[in-house]
């Protein structure tokens, strides 16, 4: 399933044009779209810098799958050869794809080639949010290094529970009421990266935050 | 620290991407859930938590209290006094951590460094805060700001030689060469080159002066240490990727190094927080402090939440071969020192200058760098 795919040369980093806004833009307009009148309507979020990644989220949901997946913040990734986020300790050392040396308990992270450069190559992890069951494995893994992937709850799954089961569960109190026109939310970090790069003009910065739940 | 992760995007582009959904609610082959049991979801670490007792040969002797509510960066300056930047300013301790003064920074600092007894002006410090380099001398009086010349620049870490000031900027992945005016001499690592040479997944870059006129360079997605010239010719690199305690952890490390005298590198590993020292050309030599010997828990690795992250530890030496390491979440300095010289043999080595005569000429054409050994071969 997850067999390293090559694409397109990608701008990277700080080099290139942002490949991710079309995605996000699609899924948070969807949604919106889905969701139009019924903007005073609160939903459950989970608070990124607040979750430990217990695993609850993974085994609490009333749904049978987990509303709540992992996302990928491509500003905080270093699209890395070695993903702590991705490998277990022995995958990372021999970084073989099998599936005992993969963090993630459904091969739900997607490993694409991006490039190489300097002698070394740089790859994007994407998650299949259908194979995802938010076991937060990969955020734990992830945060040893640059903690750029985290939960999220889906809103196109959620049914929106007057008392969210996971809310009653999480260890700590990550889960958060947020306004249903701006469901999702960054990391502080990548906050603070997109109202800088928005203060210099950067409109695609401010649409993000025009779309995300930017309080602190 | 907070400065550092504030910015720490600004090397990547895109946005939150929320994966593509597709339509189905389908079918993970198996039922992963099946053999778990309720926040079962855990991942064991206590291969590489444990550290052979056998391969520390440092102690704590000390812990010096910084009173500042964010430290930063450390640096050691004639008559071993530390310099921590933090908050916005720059605090001088004396080497056995009496407070000597505060030098008020106009940005928050993300580094520090300090002409040794070679510059042209011993004791003269170099902040970098925000993209600019602001410059003081021993007792504090502002001798100027230097600007860098882009404006997104992540000063990451200055490196001060007799005549030379080099500034590793994250965001662009260069080491900038000043001259002691301010004027930008050169750049180590432009695109324009032929291509990026250094690897920086996240803020931490950090750059040393070594032995015999060299700059040490942290080439951390490479995991790898880096030797160069001044010119910026590289001349040495080694490092292994690994989970073992003689190679660099996860994707990006050494988050920090120093030199000590003769010498010796002290590495500091992020993810799984672990202090080391090698020989100058790259041998695994000891270990100074492991996780626990740092503080952190080993259900602390890999914690999300970012006063977790934060247990990143910058390190520097003094002239008497201590390593001086700051504790950014406890705020303090804490002072190791060799602790079995006799049983082991090991102290101070110097380099012997001609080694560097003998080394393979490595160029900087970027599509010949992986025809060179990681290690270099002493042979
Ligand atoms: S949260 Fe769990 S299931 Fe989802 S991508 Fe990460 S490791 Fe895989
Ligand atoms: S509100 Fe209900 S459906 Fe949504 S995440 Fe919580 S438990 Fe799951
Ligand atoms: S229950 Fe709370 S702490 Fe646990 S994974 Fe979910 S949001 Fe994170």
């Amino acid at each position: 399933m997850n067999g390293e795919k090559q694409t397109d040369r990608r701008g990277f980093l700080a080099d290139g044009a942002r490949v991710a806004g079309v995605v996000s833009a699609g899924v948070l307009g969807g949604f919106l779209a889905g969701r139009r009148g019924q903007a005073e309507e609160n939903r459950w979020q989970i608070d990124p810098d607040k979750c430990v990644g217990c695993g609850n989220c993974a085994t609490h949901c009333v749904l049978d799958e987990s509303a709540v997946k992992c996302v990928q913040c491509f500003d905080m990734c270093g699209f890395c050869n070695r993903c702590t986020g991705y490998y277990t300790l022995d995958g990372l050392d021999s970084r073989d794809t099998a599936a005992e040396d993969l963090l993630c308990p459904t091969e739900a992270i997607i490993r694409t080639f991006v490039e190489g450069k300097a002698g070394q190559n740089f790859y994007e992890y994407t998650i299949d949010t259908d194979a995802c069951i938010g076991c937060a494995l990969c955020v734990k893994g992830c945060a040893l290094m640059n903690g750029s992937l985290y939960l999220q709850v889906m809103q196109d799954r959620c049914v929106n529970c007057n008392e969210c089961a996971i809310a009653v569960a999480c260890p700590s109190d990550a889960f958060v009421n947020v306004s249903s026109d701006k469901p999702y939310r960054l990391k502080r970090v990548a906050l603070g990266v997109m109202r800088q790069k928005a203060g210099k003009a950067d409109k695609a910065a401010q649409k993000l935050i025009d779309q995300v739940q930017a309080d602190e | 620290m907070r400065f550092l992760n504030e910015h720490r995007g600004m090397l990547v582009t895109a946005v939150i991407a929320i994966a593509v959904g597709i339509a189905s609610y389908a079918v993970v082959s198996s039922d992963p859930l099946a053999q778990r049991s309720r926040g079962s979801f855990t991942i064991d670490y206590s291969s590489v938590y444990e550290v052979d007792s056998d391969l520390i040969q440092f102690r704590q002797t000390e812990e010096i209290k910084v009173q500042m509510d964010e430290v930063r960066g450390i640096c050691v300056g004639p008559a071993d006094k530390l310099y921590i930047a933090g908050d916005q300013a720059v605090a001088v301790y004396s080497q056995d951590g009496v407070e000597l003064a505060t030098i008020r920074t106009d940005g928050e600092p993300s580094c520090v460094a300090i002409g040794n007894d070679q510059h042209v002006s011993p004791g003269r410090i170099y902040v970098g805060a925000g993209d600019r380099i602001e410059v003081f001398e021993p007792d504090g009086s502002r001798v100027g700001t230097w600007s860098v010349p882009d404006d997104n620049a992540i000063l990451a870490s200055i490196a001060v030689a007799a005549n030379d000031v080099f500034v590793a900027d994250a965001a662009n992945r260069v080491v900038l060469r000043f001259d002691l005016a301010g004027k930008l001499v050169s750049v180590i690592g432009k695109p324009d080159d032929g291509g990026r040479t250094f690897n920086v997944p996240n803020t931490y870059f950090d750059i040393a002066i070594g032995s015999e006129g060299r700059l040490h360079v942290a080439n951390p997605g490479a995991l790898r240490i880096e030797t160069y010239t001044f010119d910026g010719a590289m001349e040495v690199r080694w490092g292994e990727p690994g989970a073992a305690i003689d190679r660099f952890f996860g994707c990006c490390n050494p988050s920090y190094f120093a030199v000590l005298p003769g010498g010796e590198i002290v590495t500091s590993e992020k993810g799984i927080p672990r202090i080391k020292v090698y020989s100058e050309f790259g041998e695994f030599r000891s270990v100074v402090a492991g996780p626990s010997m740092l503080g952190v828990a080993q259900s602390e690795l890999g914690d999300p939440r970012a006063v977790q992250a934060e247990a990143v530890f910058d390190v520097a030496t003094d002239s008497r071969g201590r390593i001086l390491v700051l504790d950014p979440r406890r705020k303090s300095v804490r002072v190791f020192e060799r602790s079995i010289v006799e049983k082991s043999g090991i102290g101070f080595q110097p380099v012997n200058p001609e080694m560097w005569d003998r080394l393979p000429a490595c160029r900087l054409a970027h599509d010949r760098l992986e025809a060179y050994p990681t290690v270099w071969d002493r042979g």
